[in-house]
């Protein structure tokens, strides 16, 4: 806890000098802000995250509590890709928190098992081609691109000699070919695949960097533990979890200040006043316009994120992919010339599944709307909570309805903080340590 | 804020009342219209397990002020329903990202897509309208649904305190006019209607799909035939707006338990044929069917059922003495017309039917009565099984294309597609035949086909198919479509 509280107070520094710029800017020259703004180099959210992690004394991957109990820790970004000044802007804040997340649970399931495979090649070459390399072309494949770059290469030769690479026969080709000496080529490809059912995964803490000028970011500081993995299967399955020293009631543990309510995403596990455990999830959206209806549907859309978060959280499959290649080639050529070229390509593929689930007893415990401090633009938020507690008392009223039909709270550290330049840096509500 | 707080209580009559309940539901309500908190679930000690549930008024575009309380009405069950019957949640999510350079070339790609889909379907027993809240702004209704008023005969003797078959309850109605009589009478009735459905209960289907939201709620059973008697305690206008009637209403609790109407009711309007050769047993069978609340038709071509009686009799002698004796062998089932799949089977126990007594006509009659009388107990008990079943896990309903061919199968396939999206709709086969140009989808259906129609038109609407179907007709198990 000492840990956090010099963590939250370095923060808090460093928000105060953001606003202490915000200030000066207000009663200054346009050339004096444009100096202070060198002078303060926003951090970016990967070092926030950092010094989070640091302060916390966690790393990403796995770790231990003082009790001895193990849990991991996973790290993911996502990107916020729409502009500042675009109505998207609200919903892409919320994709960049679902992107980060998914990051999250790509390495946890990573984490629990991966295959990988590794393709390395090497070719060298001296005159003419052997073989059929157009019946090889793959489009699919990351070495065509390869061969394609040493084929464009041979049509280039062909134009300077003014013949055209669609009909010059295979004699022409060769005695291109065979001013190049000779040639070097190397790739090397790694694919690797990972398929897990994650299940409770919940935020740590969710933070947001709007640089100035720049694409924001929200980071994301996932963990799971057996304990949360419970609570997780208890959604699905039901039963009771075991309760432990009360703490205050969960809806005081809400942030009450809206801007930090504003970076916090996803699900988060709590105590109650009774010692139970109870999910508490976040969710936000942006009105795409100002009409009543469009503020009613932002809501909506805000309270079904929170219930996605639940329900993601009971469980999902997550598959990720990744592919990567690097490759390069070197041609030597009679003139002495030597032409190096260099290829290289990644792709990552991420996808989660949550089939229907029936989940009863949630209840959406905070309804909050605020100005985006960037955009100015309302977003609306929900708050909602889940307990074994109140799914069985929600199914005990439905079996009665059924039968007769046919007869340690939340410490809120950094405030998201607007300069005038229209950057932005918001920590969101901190994960209670006791809770998973 | 004195001005708003008329204009809150003046909906609330336009919609048509709530019922007498403790204030402190309303200091609740209040604050959590404060904490921006919409539902909360909890324990309390005189009521057990409750929800509260809260839904702002207004924002409807140019409905009417009744209109907007019914519509926040509606939300306010959604709500419940959501918290009681359970969301049905489905989050998909898919990134990609992409990058590669050749030479001084570089290119990157990045695409996310995330669904979340949520439906709630579910029956809602005991629910109150608790009254209206004003603040933060804006008015609010409150509805609240308590494990004590979910159990009929807990609810009737809690809330009416004069008997165990009474409830009290307020009811309102707008005096359009000055028509102080018409008033009266809707504000009697809206009383009745909301005894029998603080007992009975409420279906409430919705559907949340990223951008598209709807709710629906269908009062299970109306007044008629519920109610004993009732006695009016209190009533005259409030203001010069509406009228306002306290009224304490005896339910017929028998009744409402014993007849599946309503059940059978909140499916629509489904109707049984009585297909049997002896006239005897067929005038029995309609007469037993129809004390219980179902609707029989004499129309077969109508009927969404089938009770199928075959039997017949059999000769035996008296083993004491030798006389002539006759046995009735009776055997009902009920099928469901379009399928043929059997819902039901009962067969008498044919040694209990058996009589000595006269001719052979009057031996069978005689018969054909004590197998009746026998078979009658079996039959309602089964009855009574089918019909909770259809209510707590669906029924087989189906959508049917007439002029199909494999042109439209890209067409069928988008609208199974929408129907998967309709609350209480589950498990959609297709069956196609291509030669008879008939194409048949059957699903599981928990709601009545109204419903199912009214969203399925909806989810149609957003979805792309290329040859768009006419509706042709439709009954309570089946909608019709034809290309």
């Amino acid at each position: 806890m000492k840990t956090t509280r010099t963590f939250l107070a370095a923060l808090a520094a460093a928000t105060f000098t953001c606003a202490a710029t915000a200030q000066e800017a207000s009663t200054s020259t346009p050339e004096d802000a444009v100096g202070n703004e060198a002078a303060v180099e926003p951090k970016s959210v990967q070092d926030v995250v950092q010094e989070y992690l640091d302060a916390k004394g966690w790393t990403d991957g796995e770790n231990a509590k003082k009790d001895g109990s193990r849990f991991y820790v996973a790290v993911g970004y996502g990107a916020i890709q729409a502009p500042i000044d675009s109505r998207s802007y609200s919903d892409s804040r919320v994709n960049a928190y679902n992107k980060a997340m998914l990051d999250a649970k790509a390495k946890m399931a990573e984490y629990l098992e991966i295959s990988i495979r590794t393709e390395t090649e090497h070719e060298y070459a001296e005159g003419g081609f052997g073989g059929n390399e157009a019946a090889e072309t793959d489009e699919a494949s990351l070495t065509s691109k390869l061969k394609r770059l040493i084929h464009a290469k041979i049509d280039d030769a062909l134009r300077a000699e003014g013949l055209d690479p669609d009909s010059a026969d295979r004699a022409a080709r060769e005695r291109i070919a065979k001013k190049q000496l000779n040639s070097d080529f190397y790739r090397k490809v790694i694919s690797t695949a990972a398929k897990a059912e994650i299940m409770g995964m919940q935020v740590a803490c969710s933070f947001e960097g709007v640089p100035s000028g720049k694409k924001g970011e929200i980071g994301v500081v996932a963990i799971w533990s057996e304990k949360l993995q419970a609570m997780a299967l208890s959604i699905g399955r039901g039963g009771k979890l075991p309760s432990g020293v009360g703490k205050r009631p969960v809806r005081d543990q809400i942030p009450s200040d809206k801007k930090v309510l504003l970076s916090t995403f996803g699900i988060q596990q709590k105590i109650d006043e009774n010692g139970n455990l109870v999910l508490v999830a976040f969710g936000q959206a942006g009105a795409v316009s100002d009409s009543p209806q469009s503020a009613n549907a932002a809501r909506n859309k805000a309270k079904m994120q929170a219930m996605a978060a639940i329900r993601e959280f009971a469980g999902e499959t997550v598959a990720v992919t990744t592919d990567a290649m690097n490759a390069e080639s070197v041609d030597e050529f009679e003139n002495a010339a030597e032409e190096y070229n260099d290829a290289s390509a990644y792709s990552q593929k991420i996808k989660a599944v949550a089939e229907t689930m029936k989940i009863s007893g949630i209840a959406t415990i905070k309804n909050w709307e605020c100005k985006h401090p960037i955009t100015g633009r309302t977003i609306y938020g929900a708050v909602c909570a889940w307990s074994p507690d109140s799914a069985a008392r929600a199914q005990s009223m439905k079996r009665t309805m059924d039968a007769a039909a046919a007869g340690a709270g939340s410490v809120h550290a950094t405030l998201p903080v607007a300069n005038p330049n229209g950057s932005l840096q918001g920590q969101g509500a901190d994960a209670d340590e006791d809770a998973f | 804020m004195k001005t708003r707080t008329f204009a809150a209580t003046a909906l609330l009559a336009l919609w048509g009342g709530f019922c007498s309940c403790g204030a402190d539901w309303l200091s609740v309500a209040r604050n959590m219209v404060e904490d921006g908190e919409t539902s909360r679930i909890g324990n309390a000690g005189d009521t057990g397990g409750y929800v509260i549930a809260i839904a702002r008024i207004g924002d409807v575009g140019e409905a009417s002020d009744s209109e907007k309380v019914a519509a926040a009405r509606i939300a306010g069950k959604r709500i419940v329903a959501g918290v009681i019957g359970g969301e049905n949640v489905a989050v998909q999510e898919a990134f990609s990202a992409s990058e590669a350079t050749s030479g001084d070339e570089s290119s990157s790609e990045e695409t996310f897509s995330q669904s979340i889909k949520i439906d709630v379907d579910a029956l809602l027993k005991g629910v109150m309208t608790v009254g209206m809240v004003d603040a933060d702004g804006g008015s609010y209704i409150v509805l609240l649904a308590t494990q004590k008023n979910a159990d009929a005969s807990q609810a009737l003797a809690a809330a009416a305190g004069d008997s165990p078959n009474t409830v009290r309850v307020v009811g309102f109605a707008p005096l359009g006019g000055g028509d102080v009589a018409t008033a009266q009478r809707l504000a009697l009735d809206s009383a009745k209607s909301q005894a029998i459905e603080m007992v009975l209960g409420t279906t409430v289907a919705a559907t949340d799909a990223s951008m598209d939201a709807k709710a629906s709620a269908k009062v299970f059973a109306n007044a008629a035939g519920f109610i004993k008697q009732f006695r009016i305690i209190q009533e005259g206008k409030v203001g010069d707006s509406a009228y306002r009637t306290e009224v304490v209403v005896e339910v017929a609790k028998d009744e409402l338990l014993n007849s599946y109407k309503s059940a059978l009711e909140s499916m629509g309007d489904v109707k049984f044929f009585v297909e049997c050769g002896d006239r005897f047993i067929r005038e029995k069978l309609i007469e037993a069917f129809s004390g219980w609340g179902c609707n029989v038709t004499e129309n077969r071509d109508s009927a969404q059922y089938l009770i199928a009686c075959h039997g017949g009799f059999q000769q035996t002698t008296h083993p004491a003495n030798g006389s002539d004796g006759t046995r009735c062998v009776l055997s009902v089932r009920i099928l469901d017309s379009a399928t043929g799949r059997e819902m039901l089977t009962a067969q008498n126990d044919t040694k209990k039917s058996v009589t000595f007594t006269g001719d052979e006509t009057r031996r069978r009659r005689l018969s054909a009565e004590k197998a009746m009388k026998e078979i009658h107990a079996t039959i309602h008990e089964k009855l009574d099984e089918m019909v909770r079943g259809m209510v707590a896990s669906g029924r087989d309903a189906r959508l049917e294309f007439d002029n199909y061919s494999s042109t439209y199968a890209e067409s069928l396939d988008a609208i199974v597609a929408a129907l998967e999206k309709v609350p209480g709709c589950q498990a959609p086969k297709i069956a196609a035949d291509e030669s008879r140009g008939v194409a048949t989808v059957t699903f599981r259906c928990t709601t009545d086909i109204d419903t199912v129609r009214k969203f399925l038109a909806d989810a149609m609407a957003s979805a792309s198919i290329p040859f768009r179907p006419r509706l042709t007709a439709s009954n309570a198990n089946s909608i019709a479509f034809e290309w």
